[in-house]
């Protein structure tokens, strides 16, 4: 009985590989374990080039931040904004951006249909802003005082350059508080305009009320 | 250093060897559960691929390579069965023999191979494995009861049984 089993183990153990298995059957592996290999480190790849471009990115957007019209870095920089405002519902921060970018530009003494397109996207954005919270009947503060802020410093740059005053100005009125603005007719908003900031603001917007008023009349949208 | 480490440290060439070492017991072992010969080349090389893609994982002192590459094929074959919902125990074969084979080698080969079949398909898929590890490959039951997932003494037991059933088989054929 034994013999049958020996005999049967001696079957099984010469149970021949099939065809060429024996010989095509490790070049197939090797290839097959070159190809995980090759996978592997195109992953690897993948991985580090990702983690590169969102620390890339990240950096790139935050040297992005200081950019002006017209310079490389600005597109990025307008797009994280919009990025930004479409995720938060947020204008506060293009506000502050565009605000920046027209002390920038006058500084710097840029072309003036930069400095224009500038003005006017401040002009729009602060409106729109203002718009809002006058739908909705809210109050913000932190909004006035982002605006006198801005109202400060075009005002101080106003008086210390001689190029881009008509766009300083116009960007001065806009951050003027809402009730004074709309109902301003042309020939009386310096006087008006002068009491809502002493009202308001003190003494720095009593004094920019008194540079800006006489002329912004006429420019008003 | 040994093939495994060298293996473990990346060596292809190492591997290579191992493969060539254990081709036969792998395929054999797969053939006698799937009695399929496309299927048992593939999952010959799944097991082989596997075992690749996790020697990392391989730790030497839970027992050989060889025991560790017949637990990856038994799994492999366990998915596969699932996968068609059952295994084929019929010993019907798809012949393969390589062409340059002498003819009448070819008869004597077949008719012993499907006289292993006839016999190992009268046995259940587990008492199968165990019989074909333990009496045809040699392995200790330790390892055995570790490739199955059983107890030691549980093999012991199904090894019994199985080897009783076998020569049963084998009386009755003769």
């Amino acid at each position: 009985m034994n013999k049958l089993l020996d005999n049967l183990k001696n079957d099984y153990q010469d149970t021949p590989v099939s065809g060429d298995f024996m010989e095509r059957g490790w070049s197939e592996l090797e290839q097959r374990i070159a190809g995980e290999e090759r996978f592997r480190q195109v992953r690897y790849a993948v991985a580090v080039l990702s983690a590169v471009l969102v620390v890339g990115s990240g950096v790139g957007v935050g040297l992005a931040q200081a950019a002006l019209p017209g310079e490389f870095l600005y597109p990025l920089k307008r797009t994280s904004e919009q990025a930004v405002s479409a995720i938060t519902g947020n204008k506060k921060p293009q506000i502050e951006h565009r605000a920046d970018e027209i002390v920038g530009l006058v500084e710097k003494k840029q072309d003036s249909t930069k400095l224009k397109q500038t003005v006017s996207e401040y002009k729009q954005d602060v409106q729109e802003v203002k718009t809002r919270l006058e739908q909705s009947g809210k109050k913000d503060d932190s909004l006035n005082r982002t605006l006198e802020d801005h109202r400060d410093r075009f005002n101080s740059l106003l008086q210390a350059t001689t190029s881009g005053k008509v766009e300083l100005k116009e960007a001065i009125e806009v951050t003027k508080p809402s009730g004074d603005v709309p109902s301003v007719p042309s020939g009386q908003s310096g006087g008006e305009q002068k009491s809502g900031d002493s009202q308001k603001s003190g003494d720095g917007g009593s004094s920019s009320g008194g540079s800006s008023g006489s002329s912004d009349g006429g420019h008003k949208d | 250093m040994n093939l495994v480490k060298q293996a473990k440290k990346g060596s292809k060439e190492a591997y290579g060897r191992l493969y060539i070492l254990n081709l036969k017991k792998i395929y054999r072992f797969i053939y006698y559960m799937v009695y399929d010969i496309a299927l048992t080349e593939d999952l010959t090389q799944d097991t082989f691929f596997k075992v690749w893609k996790s020697l990392s994982r391989y730790e030497e002192g839970k027992g050989t390579f060889t025991s560790y590459l017949f637990t990856v094929a038994r799994n492999l074959v366990i998915d596969w069965a699932r996968r068609k919902k059952e295994s084929r125990l019929d010993p019907e074969v798809s012949d393969n023999i390589a062409s340059d084979e002498d003819i009448e080698d070819q008869v004597i080969r077949k008719e012993r191979r499907e006289q292993v079949q006839y016999a190992l398909a009268k046995l259940d898929g587990l008492d199968r494995q165990i019989v074909m590890l333990r009496f045809f490959e040699e392995l200790p039951t330790k390892e055995i009861a570790r490739i199955v997932d059983k107890k030691d003494g549980a093999v012991r037991v199904s090894l019994h049984r199985a080897l009783a059933k076998l020569k049963d088989i084998l009386k009755g054929a003769k």
